[in-house]
């Protein structure tokens, strides 16, 4: 590009019409054999400058595919058939290199999934973010600079001058996303792709960069695609949705309408997949509790020198005097960020990690001191289910055998029958007849998931920790093995302690709820208390960062519901115990106090005069 | 296995194995003429019908000779990865998967031992235990030992964080069997692709071992010592340098080129590239 061209007018005429326009399109996949099959049918849509439009779908939908066409990204083996994709009334098919390397991160930007790899680690943030206005601007590196700086600040990164001389590894990712985004938007595009943009970062984050996106590139004019399969999210930003499967547009139209009145099938029982308030709520019964956690901590080494024999390791705490019980045959729910300490208490407690300091009790008897024998003996009465059902089975063995494994270490079982349960549970959990045989690979990320959860149980637990357990499917297959897990745990009675970051999917299993950051418990309750009553200001930021869809009362339709319930004072004396989960207050000194704000209803407090509490929110 | 037959290469370097392989045998078996025994009236013979590959100084039968030592060569490799395989992978997959203060310790050894030249060591190693086919099994597998821990360990290191490994130890399994049954077993694939290339390696170590009078001891007769033998008689016999130099190179590419397409077919980014 040469150095005439004005910043402020990127792109070319047709300024009138849509910015994308797409029509038919079909897009193929190429098999080694020759013969080709469509992943994208005939789609058509059209976005307008400022407008925010949708794809939706789950995975193999072809939404990404749609997404990168426009870009002529589309991986290898992958082709267009037919139709046309316009940008500003220019067809992208026919342009040639040049013009369309004049396009690409200049007049139409992308954000991409990962803020973790998607900014080169060896180069400093002022490079990279000035590199697209140098190129196709033509400005020197200190007028891209400043340009940078405006945008730094607009994105509302603390220290903007401090950030173009950093490195990316020193942000975090909902930081990194933000300086994607401001490097993208300082070349003011008229068309922003994002692809998930916010899917790897926690809920709090996610609300902070989206809502970022959407003013920024509405006050920019800026139209966007939205490639994304979390529909609570598309309802909270996104004028207009295309909803696919399996390449086909099922329903297009105003977000809104879609969802208060979906016409297509598919759209009804995507919705109607939606994790949604079980009615059932269950109170513990008083007495004594199946699981106790007394004042656990955890802490991790970090790694250091191989040749630091004698130096005494680092240390990181991951889990700070966290108290909690399981009752028999309830579902705990405990939720938090990535690196809140979640998954670590669910680790300690089937002894996959060593606690440093407290107790856990199980029917009495403290486990975290007890010998060989009896720890076997525990090992068979607490399973564990994993998140990722691609790393969770054993390449290499059939699916009975897998299952099978779980019954390894019950005493004076054969070989037969060992193998004869393993069958049969596999047919509990929907895998019937042939698929004994089978291998992993042979199966879907749901099915997979059956499995894990078949040689969990065969063994007859008395509770399962789920870690993130449904967090990597689909939400139609994510609601289908919801529900097997409340069908098992409604005839076999085993309690689960369902470790997720996803508030929808608490709301309809868990009975209970703990709320845990950095490593610290902040509130645990009754699931209606959490969500009707919260008290601690970070789980009301996490109630209100999290879009929820839910059925409109005796209609069809749905709606995308604003968290209601208010801040509330901590009770007189007390301040919120704050250890970072509330910024821009001064941090809390010393150990928090559970405090009793209703029914099994605690709160973490400090000692302290509450004054300034309503500003918290 | 199948698939790996469709792939030129992987045939040529079957082709190739196979070969030496037979010749291996027959050199055990049965060769046309002694491979030992001097004939004093047949001696630096050209090649003809009586003679495929000619004769040496000594009247030896060159194709005799290159038969035997082809099963010295096949022997000396073959234990030798045997030996650095197992060991080398026991230590990586223990030191990988437990972990501690020791498995330090014991890395830390393995590292120093890769810093020094192979063959240098396995000079050192074959003065104390003598020349023989022995001392150069022993040398070698000591200097490969390192590189298939490092490679084994690094594999385990992963595995042992795949959630079926922890499955199996939420079980109740014990460590040792969990070990066994799913971490080492998962890291098999790039096991083989190192074995290959280390009996490629212990091919030509051994022969430039005899090459340098540390192999196995005359009379009896190897590749690398029956090219060292010809230099002096290069100029009236090429032959004695040509058959033991073409047997070591087309044995090395052939073990070479299989190595590669076995790489290629067990590494999941290499395949997308094909």
């Amino acid at each position: 590009m040469n150095a005439a061209t004005p910043i402020s007018a990127p792109a070319t005429d047709g300024s009138k019409g849509p910015v994308l326009a797409i029509e038919h399109l079909d897009i193929g996949l190429r098999k080694p054999g020759g013969d080709t099959r469509r992943i994208v049918m005939d789609a058509n849509f059209s976005i307008a400058p400022g407008e925010m439009l949708a794809l939706v779908g789950e995975s193999g939908s072809g939404k990404t595919m749609i997404a990168r066409a426009v870009l002529r990204l589309l991986p290898p083996g992958v082709v267009p058939l037919g139709g046309t994709i316009r940008y500003a009334g220019e067809d992208l098919a026919r342009l040639d290199a040049a013009r369309l390397r004049a396009l690409r991160g200049n007049a139409i930007g992308m954000v991409f999934q990962e803020p973790m790899v998607s900014l080169n680690p060896a180069l400093r943030i002022g490079v990279q973010m000035t590199e697209g206005l140098r190129l196709h601007r033509g400005l020197r590196y200190d007028a891209a600079r400043k340009r940078c700086l405006e945008l730094l600040e607009r994105v509302r990164i603390a220290d903007p001058l401090a950030c173009l001389d950093a490195y990316p590894h020193q942000f975090s990712g909902g930081m990194r996303q933000r300086i994607m985004l401001a490097s993208t938007l300082a070349m003011e595009p008229r068309l922003l792709i994002a692809d998930e943009p916010t899917t790897a970062l926690d809920a709090i984050v996610q609300k902070e960069v989206m809502d970022i996106m959407a003013q920024l590139t509405r006050e920019m004019g800026t139209a966007v695609l939205l490639v994304s399969h979390d529909l609570g999210m598309v309802a909270r930003y996104a004028q207009r949705v295309v909803v696919l499967c399996r390449g086909e547009t099922m329903e297009m139209g105003e977000t809104g309408r879609v969802i208060a009145d979906p016409q297509h099938e598919y759209t009804r029982k995507l919705l109607a997949s939606l994790p949604a308030r079980a009615e059932r709520c269950r109170t513990p019964t008083p007495g004594e509790a199946l699981v106790e956690i007394r004042d656990l901590d955890v802490d991790f080494g970090k790694p250091s020198s191989p040749f630091a024999f004698w130096r005494k390791r680092e240390t990181f705490r991951a889990v700070r005097g966290a108290n909690l019980d399981l009752h028999a045959g309830e579902t705990l729910a405990v939720v938090g960020e990535s690196g809140s300490g979640k998954t670590t208490i669910g680790r300690a407690l089937v002894r996959l990690v060593r606690e440093s300091g407290g107790r856990i009790r199980f029917e009495g008897r403290d486990i975290t001191a007890c010998g060989r024998r009896e720890l076997d003996a525990y090992r068979l009465k607490s399973q564990m289910v994993f998140q990722d059902p691609y790393s969770s089975l054993d390449p290499r063995m059939r699916l009975v055998e897998i299952v099978a494994e779980g019954l390894r270490c019950v005493p004076a079982l054969s070989k037969q029958e060992r193998r004869a349960r393993a069958a049969a549970m596999l047919a509990e959990v929907g895998l019937p007849g042939d698929f004994a045989e089978r291998f992993p690979h042979e199966l879907s990320g749901g099915q997979r998931q059956r499995v894990c959860i078949a040689r969990a149980i065969v063994a007859g637990p008395r509770f399962l920790v789920a870690d993130e357990a449904v967090s990597a499917l689909d939400v139609t297959v994510q609601k289908q093995v919801l529900a097997l897990l409340e069908d098992l745990q409604r005839k076999f009675g085993f309690a689960y302690l369902f470790i997720t970051h996803d508030l929808g999917v608490v709301e309809q299993i868990a009975d209970r709820v703990a709320v845990i950051y950095r490593g610290r418990i902040l509130e645990t309750g009754p699931r209606d208390a959490i969500f009707a009553d919260a008290r601690h200001p970070y789980t009301l930021r996490l109630l209100q960062a999290t879009p929820r869809i839910r059925r409109i009362e005796g209609g069809a339709g749905y709606r995308l519901e604003q968290h209601e319930s208010r801040a509330q004072p901590p009770p007189e004396g007390y301040v919120y115990f704050n250890h970072g989960s509330l910024p821009g207050q001064p941090l809390s000194a010393g150990e928090p106090q559970m405090l009793a704000v209703g029914p099994n209803h605690y709160v973490a407090c400090a000692v302290g005069a509450a004054q300034t509490q309503e500003t918290s929110t | 296995m199948s698939r790996l037959l469709r792939r030129p290469n992987a045939k040529i370097g079957i082709a190739l194995i196979a070969v030496m392989l037979v010749a291996a045998a027959f050199g055990v078996i049965y060769t046309p003429y002694d491979p030992i025994i001097n004939n004093l009236h047949a001696r630096l013979v050209a090649p003809s019908a009586q003679h495929w590959f000619g004769t040496d100084e000594w009247g030896r039968d060159v194709f005799s000779r290159l038969l035997n030592g082809a099963s010295v060569s096949v022997f000396v490799s073959f234990a030798t990865v045997l030996f650095s395989v197992g060991i080398g992978a026991l230590i990586g997959a223990l030191t990988g998967y437990f972990g501690g203060w020791a498995s330090r310790l014991v890395m830390l050894v393995i590292d120093a031992l890769l810093a020094f030249p192979s063959l240098i060591m396995a000079l050192g190693v074959i003065a104390v235990f003598g020349a023989s086919s022995i001392g150069v099994i022993v040398a070698l597998s000591l200097t490969y030992i390192p590189a298939v821990a490092r490679v084994v360990r690094a594999n385990v290191l992963s595995l042992r964080e795949k959630e079926y490994v922890e499955a199996s130890r939420v079980m109740g399994n014990a460590e040792i069997y969990t070990m066994l049954r799913h971490a080492l077993p998962n890291a098999v694939a790039p096991i083989i692709v190192l074995a290959t290339a280390l009996f490629g390696w212990a091919l030509l170590a051994e022969s430039a071992l005899s090459f340098l009078g540390l192999g196995v001891p005359p009379p009896a007769s190897s590749w690398g010592g029956m090219l060292a033998d010809s230099r002096n008689y290069v100029g009236e016999a090429p032959w004695l340098a040509i058959a033991p130099g073409l047997a070591i190179s087309l044995s090395l590419l052939g073990v070479n080129l299989f190595g590669d397409a076995l790489r290629d077919e067990f590494d999941p980014h290499m395949k997308n590239l094909v």
